[in-house]
């Protein structure tokens, strides 16, 4: 769909928590399928893969209708969501697993849950999955633990607002796993520092961040909430600042290394967040405003870096710390 | 390129062969339990190459299941596509676009993601195809907020970044006569519908409900031979709604009722058909975002439990969709 990268182009390689990546750009859970894309577009739409590492949509134990609709619509620079989780739970989850054996990046499994021991057994479901080789199956490099879902009841948000639980929950897990454990941050905190602190110190890998800010549209006729759900979760460019400051602060505290995401639609974007000190980042809306979306943005990446002259991501990494 | 014996083209290449296998399960999840599959060409996106193979042996678990299995193999093109007439109609603009791509594997109840032109951050938005003709797509663009009256605007000649064709069509095999019932905007798929049955000599009456003379503009961007229509306030046409209308004209008893338009009239129709023994289908609209089964924004609660419009439907049977009242939020764009 979109022109391979120029050859010639500045070193977009990065190591996130151990592991390399060809470039820094991965997808947000639940903004792009794999599956679903190559059923639509047919197989040249993944060649290349246009992500870095492949994040699908939380999966939670039981599976989740989801909330009422509407579920989105768009707002001043970005959009609303309250999907709700929907997904079809961990068992029928994995029996579709050896369908990803094709992606050719490494993957990472979001899971959420509503109590703690709920997320420790989806992630001892697929440990074990992974365990028998009989058939293969995709490189799963780690865990993302959703604990930031605005649009759930309990659990996902109960967690993520919370240092304690989100220390619990992670340290939980990291028993289970020598695979990699990122905690997905909720933007929805006074203290974004003290969650990832808790995260860092119970032994995750890295974090991401941010999920999106609990947000209410009207419909402008009726003056009710537009949503099924009412409230729902805020993305897209209008969250991009509250992002950046977010990622600012942690890099600035901690040495966790951060995967970044809030409002990139563009190279630039995915650049500020490198500078703010994020390892890797990840799109979400950008990816509904086209299939295009994600190569174009590693290819601006690439073009950003080469007018600055950066030959890698290392050399601009931090540079709007205001750490000593 | 060889076929596999598992259906599969293979390239010989690894990763040509493993993606391969992904976009081979374009048969669905229902179809896992049927033997449907796919043989979809590895090459780039033009040039697709779709077919399926051993499909049906199995029956269909369901008739959502059914229309998934019929619109899975279709692959879509992206792209940028010129403007190459442009007529308004009122405040409604049909749009003819160039895109022989889309144009070649589209069928009727399809629809497109079209690009909102401008630099800005704006999610794409779901335009039914209202007919093909050749390389040529036609779109009829309702201006309800700012992004789809961006793209009303677009003029000949400006070019349009579309995503399509999407979603399943309307099952036309075994139509032997039809009575297409639309409500404004939403009547436009209905045009391709009309076409596709008028080339197979099926006889086709429509009834267009619209809400007033200004909606009733439409009208004239339909060209159906036995075309009725009503407005709510009786300014245009028989005073009353769509449903009242292909209730007065009828189509008699071996027709079926193809609908298209917001969830209130498509439950009307569903119970004024079922209670005059008539089945058919129905194209739902929906809020969406990704528009290709990815984000399960665009979902519509039906008797087998929420399923995404954009990959599901948007066309369903009739009787599929759960009887609801109007959604809060109201149409496309209410949060604009
Ligand atoms: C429709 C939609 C569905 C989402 N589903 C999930 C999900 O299942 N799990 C998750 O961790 N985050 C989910 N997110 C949040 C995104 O992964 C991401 O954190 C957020 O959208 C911010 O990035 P963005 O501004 O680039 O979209 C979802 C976002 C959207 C818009
Ligand atoms: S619009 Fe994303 S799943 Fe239908």
């Amino acid at each position: 769909m979109t022109p391979p990268l120029e050859t010639g182009r500045p070193d977009l390689a990065v190591t996130l928590a151990g592991v390399p990546l060809e470039h820094p750009v991965l997808n947000a859970s639940g903004t792009f399928d794999a599956l679903e894309t190559a059923r639509r577009f047919g197989a040249g739409a993944l060649e290349p893969f246009p992500f870095a590492a492949y994040v699908p949509k939380t999966v939670t134990l039981e599976a989740r209708a989801g909330n009422p609709p509407p579920r989105v619509t768009e707002t001043a620079s970005g959009m609303i969501n309250a999907v709700g989780l929907q997904n079809p739970g961990i068992a029928a989850w994995l029996d579709e697993l050896p369908l990803l054996a094709g992606v050719p990046v490494p993957v990472v499994v979001n899971i959420g849950g509503s109590r703690r021991a709920d997320y420790l057994e989806v992630l001892r479901r697929v440990e074990a999955r992974l365990e028998v080789h009989d058939t293969d199956l995709p490189r799963v490099i780690g865990y993302e633990l959703n604990v930031s879902c605005p649009n759930v009841g309990g659990g996902g948000l109960a967690i993520g607002t919370q240092p304690a639980e989100t220390a619990r929950l992670t340290a939980a897990a990291r028993a289970l796993t020598r695979r990699l454990i990122i905690v997905k941050l909720t933007p929805n905190v006074t203290d974004i520092v003290a969650v990832a602190r808790a995260a860092a110190d119970a032994g995750a890998d890295a974090v991401s961040l941010v999920n999106t800010l609990r947000a209410l549209v009207l419909d402008p006729q009726s003056l009710t909430p537009c949503l099924g759900n009412r409230t729902g979760g805020l993305c897209g460019p209008a969250i991009k600042p509250v992002a950046l400051r977010m990622v600012w602060e942690i890099a600035s505290a901690l040495d966790v290394p951060i995967i970044g995401m809030g409002g990139i639609v563009s190279g630039r974007d995915a650049l500020e967040f490198v500078a703010c000190g994020a390892t890797a980042v990840a799109i979400g809306a950008a990816n509904f405003t086209g299939p295009e979306a994600p190569l174009r943005i590693v290819a601006e990446l690439a073009a950003e870096m080469r007018r600055r002259g950066l030959t890698d991501l290392a050399a601009v990494r931090g540079r709007a710390l205001s750490r000593t | 390129m060889s076929e596999s014996d598992d259906g599969f083209v293979m390239t010989g290449e690894r990763l040509s062969r493993t993606v391969t296998r992904l976009a081979g399960r374009c048969v669905t999840r229902a179809s896992k339990k049927r033997s449907c599959r796919a043989i979809v060409s590895a090459a780039p996106t033009t040039g697709r190459v779709c077919t399926t193979a051993g499909m049906a042996e199995a029956p269909p678990r369901s008739a959502a299941a059914a229309l998934r299995g019929e619109q899975a193999c279709a692959a879509a093109a992206s792209g940028s596509y010129r403007v190459v007439e442009r007529r308004s109609f009122g405040p409604y603009a049909l749009l003819t676009v160039h895109a022989p791509d889309v144009a070649a594997v589209a069928r009727p109840g399809q629809f497109v993601m079209a690009a909102v032109p401008g630099p800005q951050f704006h999610l794409r938005r779901p335009l039914s195809l209202h007919s093909v003709e050749g390389p040529r797509l036609r779109l009829l663009v309702e201006p309800r907020g700012e992004g789809t009256r961006a793209l009303a605007d677009t003029g000949v000649a400006d070019t349009l970044a579309l995503t399509g064709p999407l979603g399943s069509g309307f099952p036309l095999g075994d139509v032997r006569a039809a009575l297409l019932v639309g409500g404004g905007i939403g009547a436009a798929p209905l045009q391709f519908v009309a076409d596709v049955l008028r080339e197979r000599g099926v006889p086709v009456t429509a009834a267009f409900g619209f809400r007033d003379e200004g909606q009733a503009r439409l009208a004239a961007a339909f060209e159906v031979d036995d075309l009725w229509v009503a407005t709510d306030d009786g300014t245009v046409g028989r005073r009353g709604t769509a449903v009242e209308l292909a209730s007065a004209v009828g189509a008699g008893p071996q027709a079926s009722v193809l609908a298209c338009g917001p969830a209130p009239m498509i439950a009307q129709v569903g119970s004024w058909a079922a209670a005059v023994g008539l089945t058919g289908y129905a194209s739902l609209e929906a809020h969406m975002a990704c528009g290709t089964g990815a984000c399960h924004g665009c979902v519509v609660a039906t008797r087998e439990g929420y399923l995404r419009v954009c990959v599901d439907g948007p066309v369903f049977p009739l009787d599929l969709p759960a009887a609801t009242g109007e959604p809060p939020g109201g149409g496309v764009e209410a949060g604009r």
